[in-house]
């Protein structure tokens, strides 16, 4: 019987040892829908680190959740800056900028000043092509989108006319920044900004870093579809230099194949964008939502396009801005700036910049 | 005295057997079983198995609004939602362990979950808000 109970015993120990490996990093993800109208998500791999002092372990799963709590806190700030549908006690944010058009300078937080002055730089390497004083316009293709949506028997565009009289307010130089007083003025009164073409990307990267400089070593943040990392992820063999993988939605959605292709990626940024998802639908045509600042239509050009660099928020404005030229040009400005991108034009063509192809997973 | 006798030798042998067994059930549950999760508000409210053979679909409580389709190809999607954008239809099926669909404005969203090692740990679309 005693042997019997030490057999019992040894199986046991050797189940849960084979089971639990305690000291082996273990992947953590989180979501949360609050922020940017998108989801977010969280991915990290964290290990139970025996806490000696009171001789049991810190669970991984613990350490995970507060990150993720603190990812969720430093996005939430920006949120709530670069909002342009909702108001906040207490914060001047891009809404207040807008609703004061034409009225007077408001004093912001010097994160709305940064967004606004790379966003202004962006207007100027991309030729005018990314503008995020194109307000007016976008709100009569939002308008179009929901009422579109909503009630499809009575779907339609807006007229040319409103289009082209809101594209008269869409002048960047009309945004005046005052650093000094932290101010900033839209001095048309029609005009408003639009950042959702950046601002989720600018501020994943602004997170990611003050997570770097706090210490974070190895981390996903994903914003919508922008994808920032921090480091790469664990693997035995690397311990934590393995790259991480970031699957590609195919934008073609009737084929079986549901991702493109998956790209490997150490501590950078991939930010993909597309025609298939957010579009209405008039007279049987689609109607996306990026839109051409020289058509004020959607733009024709491909069915998706995807950015990796360091910047998120450079790659998040890039997504827009090499949208909206043809193939030619869009792989020079690429090269301009030193970007790689992948292009899938209407019939399923992709078309690459020189170093993408080495990114792809085999 | 022998150092082991017959009896014990029959006694370990069961346990080895039913032991390997048992990891050989945990094993086939965990590793071939896919599902979906679902989440409201960031709360886990019910989990599918996608191992239907008939079409089948669904609400939960929190939003009866939203109707959930569950399909034999091992994909599930959302089939009718009072959302204004209906990003969430447009997303269409999803079945690979990481993917997630959601319908934001509902604060719902659907995550596969399984063992399968080889996907991406992020799958991305469009990265455009309202």
């Amino acid at each position: 019987m005693k042997k019997l109970v030490a057999f019992f015993l040894i199986i046991s120990i050797l189940i849960s040892a084979s089971s639990c490996s305690a000291s082996e990093p273990k992947r953590y993800q989180a979501e949360f829908l609050t922020l940017f109208d998108t989801v977010t998500r969280i991915v990290g791999y964290y290990e139970s680190v025996p806490d000696t002092s009171y001789y049991k372990t810190k669970d991984g799963k613990e350490s995970f959740s507060l990150l993720a709590q603190s990812v969720h806190d430093k996005l939430e700030e920006y949120h709530q800056l670069y909002d342009i549908y909702n108001d906040y006690d207490g914060i001047n944010n891009i809404k207040t900028i807008n609703d004061n058009a034409g009225i007077k300078p408001v004093k912001v937080d010097s994160r709305i000043i940064d967004l606004l002055e790379f966003s202004k730089e962006m207007y100027e390497s991309s030729d005018g092509v990314f503008n995020i004083a194109m307000g007016a316009v976008l709100m009569l293709w939002h308008d179009a989108r929901v009422a579109g949506v909503e009630d499809p028997g009575n779907a339609s565009l807006p007229s040319m006319t409103d289009l082209e009289e809101a594209a008269k307010h869409c002048d960047i130089k009309n945004l005046i920044i005052d650093r000094e007083a932290s101010t900033v003025y839209l001095s048309d009164l029609k005009m408003s900004l639009d950042v959702g073409a950046v601002a989720k990307g600018y501020a994943t990267e602004q997170v990611a870093r003050e997570l770097e400089v706090e210490g974070a070593s190895s981390l996903l943040i994903s914003v919508g579809g922008n994808v920032r990392a921090i480091g790469g992820k664990y693997s035995k063999s690397s311990s934590f230099d393995e790259p991480w993988n970031i699957g590609i939605q195919n934008p073609d959605k009737s084929s079986e194949k549901t991702d493109l292709f998956s790209v490997n990626i150490l501590g950078m940024s991939v930010v993909t964008s597309g025609i298939y998802e957010r579009y209405f639908t008039v007279n049987g045509k689609q109607y996306h939502h990026i839109i051409d600042t020289k058509t004020l239509m959607p733009s024709e050009y491909y069915a998706s396009l995807t950015v990796i660099c360091d910047d998120s928020g450079l790659a998040d404005a890039l997504t827009t801005a090499l949208f909206n030229i043809p193939i030619e040009k869009a792989k020079e400005k690429a090269k301009s700036f030193d970007i790689e991108a992948c292009w899938v034009l209407h019939d399923g063509t992709t078309v690459f910049t020189d170093g993408f192809e080495d990114l792809i997973k085999k | 005295m022998k150092f082991v006798k017959k009896t014990d030798f029959i006694v370990i042998s069961a346990i080895l057997l039913i032991g390997l067994g048992l990891l050989w059930y945990y094993s086939s549950v965990t590793s071939d079983n896919v599902s979906a999760e679902i989440y409201f508000d960031g709360r886990l409210v019910k989990t599918v198995a996608l191992n239907l053979s008939e079409e089948q679909s669904f609400s939960i409580t929190e939003v009866p609004e939203v109707v959930f389709t569950v399909y034999p190809d091992k994909t599930v999607a959302f089939t009718l939602s009072d959302c204004p954008d209906k990003v969430c239809v447009n997303t269409g099926k999803i079945g690979n362990p990481g993917q997630i669909a959601a319908c934001v404005p509902n604060r719902v969203y659907v995550r596969i979950v399984g063992a399968d090692q080889s996907s991406p740990d992020l799958v991305i679309k469009n990265n455009h808000g309202k």
